[in-house]
Order: C-alpha cells, then sequence, then structure tokens
C-alpha cells in the first residue's frame, strides 16, 4: 500500500502520455499506457502483445488507450472498449463462452482423464495378488532353490564359479 | 478376479473417452486452420450486416436489395486504400445521382480518430463505418485491406477484387452488374 502511495505521489498531476493536461487530471505515463497495453495483443499480428507491437495500428491503440487512462477508464473498461473494437482476438484468448468454452473444458478434462487413468492403473498393479501354485516352476524355485529350467540351471552353474 | 474386471472395464472406457477428446482437439485444430486458410467470400448470399455510420445511423445490407453495392473494406494504416481512396469517391459521384448503385466504406481494424480523419482528408462521402468486433470481415472472409467486394441486385456477392481499383476497372464491374 505505502508503495502504492509513493506510485501516485510521484507523478507530475495532469500531465497526459503527451505531455498535455487531462480533463481528469489523472496523470498518464508511458508506463501506465504500457502496463495496460501489456495485456492485450495486437488484432493483425499473431500472438504479438501490445506493447511490443509496432506497426501503425498497434501504436494508435496505445493513443487511445494513453487517452483512455487520461479521462479516468479502468484497464478493465479499455479492454472491453478494444474487444468491442477488434473482437477477442485482443485479449490473446478465446472468450469463455459458447463453443469457445470447448478450447477451455478441453485440457481440464484430458488432465483430469489422466489423473483417473494413473490411479486406475496404480490401483491394479498394487491390488493385483501374486500366487504362486504348488507344482509350477515357480513353486518348485521356491521351495528347493533350484530352478528346473535347464537354462537358469546353466546360468546358476556359472555364477557358482564366481 | 471378479475384482480385476472393475477396473478392466474402468480403463477400457477411459480409453474410450481419451480418444474421443483427442478428437475434439484435432477437430478444433483443422477448423481453426480451415477458418484461417479460406479465401475470401466470392459468391452466394452476401451475408448480412448493419453498419453503424460515422455520421450518425445504421445502414443494414439486406435493405438495398434491388441496388448493386460496392463493400469496400479500407483502413486509415493502409497505403493501397489509399492509392485507391479518391478513385472511389470519384465514381462513387458519378453513380450517386442513378438510386441503383450504392457504394459502402467498412472501415476494418482501425481507430475511430484515424477514420475520421482519412474520410475527411480524401473527402469520401458515401457511406462509411467501423466493423465493430470485425464481425463483417469475419462474415465475408476479410484477409486484408483493400478488399472491394461487388453485389448484384438481388443480393449475391458476384466477385470480390483484392487489389488497389482504378476507375476503369470500377466503372466496368458496376456497369456488368447493373446489365445484368
Amino acid at each position: 500500500m505505502l508503495l502504492l502511495a509513493v506510485t501516485f505521489t510521484v507523478k507530475q498531476p495532469g500531465l497526459a502520455a503527451d505531455g498535455s493536461p487531462t480533463p481528469t487530471g489523472t496523470p498518464v505515463t508511458q508506463q501506465d499506457i504500457m502496463r495496460v497495453a501489456a495485456t492485450m495483443y495486437c488484432p493483425l499480428c499473431v500472438g504479438e502483445r501490445l506493447d511490443v507491437c509496432e506497426i501503425p495500428l498497434c501504436r494508435e491503440m496505445k493513443v487511445v488507450i494513453g487517452e483512455k487512462l487520461a479521462v479516468g477508464e479502468t484497464p478493465a473498461q479499455i479492454r472491453t472498449f478494444f474487444v468491442k473494437q477488434y473482437g477477442p482476438v485482443v485479449l490473446g484468448e478465446p472468450p469463455k463462452q459458447g463453443l469457445h468454452l470447448i478450447t477451455w473444458l478441453l485440457p481440464a478434462a484430458a488432465l483430469l482423464l489422466i489423473g483417473i487413468w494413473l490411479f486406475l492403473r496404480l490401483q491394479r498393479e498394487t491390488s493385483a495378488p501374486v500366487t504362486i501354485t504348488a507344482g509350477t516352476p515357480d513353486a518348485q524355485t521356491k521351495a528347493t532353490g533350484v530352478s528346473d529350467d535347464p537354462y537358469l540351471q546353466q546360468v546358476e552353474k556359472e555364477t557358482e564359479k564366481w | 478376479m471378479n475384482g480385476m474386471k472393475a477396473p478392466r472395464r474402468s480403463l477400457l472406457a477411459l480409453q474410450i473417452t481419451a480418444a474421443l477428446i483427442v478428437l475434439a482437439f484435432l477437430g478444433l485444430l483443422g477448423i481453426s486452420l480451415f477458418t484461417q486458410n479460406r479465401g475470401q467470400r466470392h459468391s452466394g448470399p452476401a451475408p448480412d450486416f448493419t453498419l453503424q455510420l460515422f455520421n450518425g445511423g445504421a445502414m443494414t445490407l439486406s435493405q438495398q436489395r434491388g441496388k448493386v453495392v460496392v463493400i469496400n473494406v479500407w483502413a486509415s494504416w493502409c497505403q493501397p486504400c489509399k492509392e485507391e481512396a479518391r478513385t472511389l469517391e470519384e465514381v462513387w459521384q458519378r453513380y450517386k445521382g442513378r438510386g441503383d448503385v450504392l457504394f459502402i466504406g467498412v472501415n476494418w481494424s482501425d481507430t475511430e480518430k484515424q477514420a475520421r480523419a482519412y474520410i475527411k482528408a480524401y473527402g469520401i462521402t458515401y457511406p462509411n463505418g467501423p466493423d465493430l468486433g470485425r464481425r463483417i470481415g469475419a462474415a465475408y472472409h476479410v484477409r486484408g485491406v483493400p478488399e472491394t467486394y461487388f453485389i448484384d441486385k438481388n443480393g449475391n456477392v458476384a466477385e470480390v477484387y483484392i487489389s488497389v481499383l482504378n476507375a476503369n476497372t470500377l466503372t466496368r464491374k458496376i456497369d456488368n452488374l447493373l446489365a445484368k
């Protein structure tokens, strides 16, 4: 809070981005404009953030942001204005409504499914009982310590040498 | 053994659901690629729209049936648009008295201040308005500016011209549509 108070008091009152007085007397700095611009995207470029975009439209949009901040509009109001002008593309993400919801829900559903799959898989592996029936090679090995598998017998013979 | 069947069934259901999700992802990707790469609308019924005009009022395309409508999509930051701006106004002056030809300017991806300054600078008098939310652009599959759509008297897209128009080309296209 102290930091915020300091930030607001150090600005020159009543100066717009171009240094001209603003109707509300609200100070607007280039940083303020860039902070809002950083939350939006160029409507013509692919995935280029507005604050780093230098095409003529982006430059004009930043001027508009400055004008709107100067008359006291909030960043949310400014974003709403640009969405009305250019569509949701300026937000850099699909809107959370209508068919666009699919793009939001699919990744979450996929993650949930992976979680359930892992859970079921682990549950199956840990709960599966290991039964050794009498007379089977495993049971014989367990009882005598010697397997009747010729290959295993050979391996044991060879390893005994060592 | 019965205890093993339940998790196995669950796994199968899970695999089917996962496959459906992957298909949905691929479907979305396909739709996205199709939307991005489709060409401009060059035939069929012209998508209807209501344009809020810069000088007040509104204009609805479907209410212009019986007229040849020239829809010019432009932006103030577009150099080729500036090259054809005076030509469009000059040809509009030639036809505006007839009543069966209408020019409409659709300002795409622009700021209002710059758009108004452009209209003033080039002395444009035909109805002009912003493509709010770029809905008109989306309906006509606009990919850039300038693009000019020619709508026949029946409300169908007759042609789309994607370049700087000169007076002769523009006049010929309008006359062809008037003659039909």
